[in-house]
């Protein structure tokens, strides 16, 4: 579970990451109190150790990046 | 560390970009001018303490990084310089006279279609419209450049293209530019004579030796080199014949040209490809990196290479061109030419690729074989891929208003401008630099990419770290001046009024 | 620069480490982790008013010192992009005026007298579309009539 301050990660980033990982991994989003939760389970194993971190230095592009 | 961002001196600090390179910091502002400061001094130029005496203190008041001297005439004056082709609109016109290809190279990014199939020609009636919208885009400058498939499948039309835009340009009076990309394997004495008499520039691929190139261009049941370069040796002895006996008059014309593609079959042999085209006569050879889009993208994992790969072979290549620079000799690679008349001159090449916002659209457009207009030719590639968001209109249904109002091309004109984006807004190579929104939807399947990721911005600004080490070498940076000038010399003859 | 006390935990392959908003406006944080972002996973937390945590993960496995060296390297990029953001706050103006003035010295004089011609051209004056000729006993007189009208 990759939890995201709300006050330091823009929901909008975080949607569009995860539309993006939809095809690699399963993904669900939610909100409790300060954070946001995304449960990210990847479709094949062998992305087990890393997605979850790849994912949040996706989001933290996103968040950086101008648009 | 030797700065302090707390003490700041506000009144003489002037805006500037920054990048340590080895031991010395490189400055660069909005103008593109540049300076090297050792630590020392770029500790005392931010606090205000450099003595106004010193020669590094000259320097940078010369070239306005120091705040209370900036000299804002001659600023404006170079930043408009370095900007004056975002106003011309499109001059650079691609024309894919047809899919068709009898080549089946192996990085190719056109979607090519095998010979016989013919429904993928442009048809006179497109033809005709196309030369008539080319000719409504505002730019006074036009290049008309043939590419496919392999132009020459589709003969007739490249003939009449080029009869009708020089009939229309009697009226018109723009200056004028017709370009051809081919294979040359369907070439002949009577298309060679044409495209002479008419000044069309030709160009071709040349992968390097023949078995580089045939490796990279394989001709079914030929040999793709013998092909290729029987006709180029004819092209060149046709230019140098009209040099030699000074027939040219007062119009230029362009000594046939080759383009090299990299792929992983090049990596071991930098030398080689550059010998092959001294053996051919070029002055100039043009090391671009293999691009992940089409055929290539798909077979990246047995054809792509890492960008450092890439830049080692790059590396190897330059140091044997300006060794062969140094013994006398006059040749240039052409990414190294652009870059440093961008850095070393107040104007700029106007090369498409490395230009904020990039030519999209707005510096050049792209025309399928059936009248469909793209922002480039990379945006019609992406199409076949079922990407259509680059396609801004047709030939038959839009005025060029229309095209230049589209959403498409305005959010390639965002996600190309570097100064808008993470990662390029304070980079030091900013002023120089440029972004593909294509080559980023490739990679990311977004317009705007994760940039310090991106094949792109590592191979950049690998080189133009390469590029402004050479500058700090004397004997280097005088071989480089050289390139500049020549590349500012070239992007001016371009556009030539050719004879009626 | 102040060296923020770190925590590293070897089986995550991971240093972490707190900020103080104070010092480091998070702008400035966010700048130099995405620097980072090809070559570590970086991770925020914490209160952007207060205190931020930095948590930097190798993608390669790294040792203590090679992640406390990662640790240094991001604080010396933050020293940059502090610099990098005082410098262009404090040149913002200068900057916009030399864009402007280059960019409206660029535009065809056509195109500059045509959108100066349309700001004059859009009403003709003698109309007195403002009713600035209009008396004001006359301008309230006639307020008061269409308030009438409307509370009808």
């Amino acid at each position: 579970m990759k939890k995201f301050s709300k006050s330091l990660y823009s929901q909008e980033a975080i949607k569009e990451a995860v539309k993006r990982y939809k095809k690699i991994a399963d993904l669900q989003m939610a909100e409790k109190n300060k954070y946001y939760l995304v449960k990210i389970k990847p479709k094949k194993s062998e992305h087990n150790n890393f997605l979850e971190d790849e994912f949040g230095n996706y989001v933290l592009g996103l968040r950086k990046g101008a648009r | 560390m030797k700065f302090n961002p707390d003490k700041i001196d506000h009144s003489t600090v002037g805006f500037f970009r920054y990048r340590k390179l080895g031991k010395e910091y490189l400055l660069t502002n909005d103008a593109g001018e540049y300076a090297f400061l050792d630590e020392n001094n770029f500790g005392k130029f931010i606090e205000g303490k450099i003595s106004s005496k010193s020669a590094s203190y000259k320097e940078l008041a010369k070239k306005n990084f120091i705040r209370d001297k900036i000299n804002f005439d001659k600023y404006i004056e170079k930043y408009q310089k370095k900007h004056q082709n975002l106003f011309g609109g499109p001059s650079l016109h691609i024309v894919v006279v047809t899919l068709r290809c009898n080549y089946s190279c192996v990085y190719c990014q056109a979607s090519a279609k095998g010979v016989t199939s013919s429904q993928f020609d442009m048809s006179l009636g497109t033809a005709k419209q196309v030369v008539d919208f080319i000719f409504s885009t505002p730019n006074n400058n036009v290049a008309i450049e043939f590419q496919g498939g392999e132009p020459l499948l589709n003969w007739p039309i490249v003939k009449f293209i080029v009869e009708y835009a020089k009939e229309k340009n009697k009226i018109e009076k723009k200056s004028l530019e017709l370009r051809l990309v081919s294979n040359f394997s369907l070439m002949d004495k009577e298309k060679l004579r044409f495209f002479f008499r008419n000044h069309v520039a030709l160009c071709t691929s040349l992968d390097g030796p023949e078995a580089i190139h045939n490796r990279n261009r394989p001709l079914p049941r030929k040999n793709s080199y013998e092909e290729t370069t029987k006709w180029l040796k004819q092209a060149m002895d046709e230019y140098r014949r009209i040099e030699r006996k000074k027939i040219r008059g007062k119009y230029y014309f362009f000594q046939p040209g080759a383009l090299v593609t990299v792929s992983r079959f090049s990596l071991e042999h930098p030398k080689e490809i550059v010998d092959e085209y001294l053996k051919w006569g070029f002055d100039t050879i043009f090391l671009r990196p293999l691009s992940p889009l089409g055929t290539a993208g798909k077979a990246w994992s047995k054809m792509g290479y890492k960008p450092q790969e890439y830049l080692d072979f790059y590396k190897k290549a330059l140091d044997y061109i300006l060794e062969i620079n140094q013994s006398g000799k006059r040749f240039y690679e052409r990414t190294a030419s652009i870059v440093v008349s961008k850095i070393l001159t107040d104007d700029d090449p106007n090369y498409l690729e490395l230009r904020s916002p990039c030519g999209a659209g707005i510096g050049q457009l792209a025309y399928d074989f059936n009248g469909d207009i793209y922002t480039c030719d990379e945006g019609r590639m992406m199409g076949y891929s079922g990407q259509e968001m680059f396609r801004l209109g047709t030939v038959a249904q839009n005025v060029y208003s229309e095209i230049i109002d589209s959403p498409a091309l305005k959010s390639m004109c965002v996600a190309s401008e570097t100064s808008c984006q993470a990662g390029c807004s304070h980079c030091v190579y900013q002023p120089y630099c440029g972004i593909c929104p294509i080559h980023n939807f490739a990679e990311t399947g977004n317009v705007f990419c994760q940039q310090p990721n991106s094949l792109r911005c590592i191979i950049n600004k690998s080189i133009f770290d390469l590029i402004f080490s050479y500058l700090k070498d004397k004997k280097k940076k005088k071989i480089l001046e050289k390139w500049a000038k020549k590349e500012i010399e070239c992007s001016k003859k371009n556009y030539q009024k050719i004879p009626d | 620069m102040q060296n923020p006390k770190s925590k590293i935990n070897i089986k995550e392959n991971q240093i972490v480490f707190r900020l103080n908003s104070k010092n480091y406006p998070l702008e400035a944080i966010l700048n130099a982790a995405y620097v980072f972002i090809d070559r570590v996973y970086v991770h925020l937390d914490g209160d952007p008013e207060k205190e931020i945590l930095i948590s930097l993960k190798g993608k390669e496995r790294l040792d203590k010192k090679q992640l406390e060296a990662l640790k240094g390297e991001f604080l010396n990029e933050l020293l940059n992009y502090l610099l990098r953001i005082e410098v262009a706050k404090n040149n913002q103006k200068i900057r916009e005026y030399i864009v402007a003035a280059s960019l409206v010295s660029s535009l065809p004089s056509n195109v500059i007298a045509q959108s100066s011609r349309s700001e004059e051209e859009t009403v003709d004056w003698r109309e007195d579309p403002l009713e600035i000729a209009v008396p004001w006993e006359e301008k309230h007189a006639k307020k008061a009539k269409e308030k009438q009208k409307k509370n009808k």
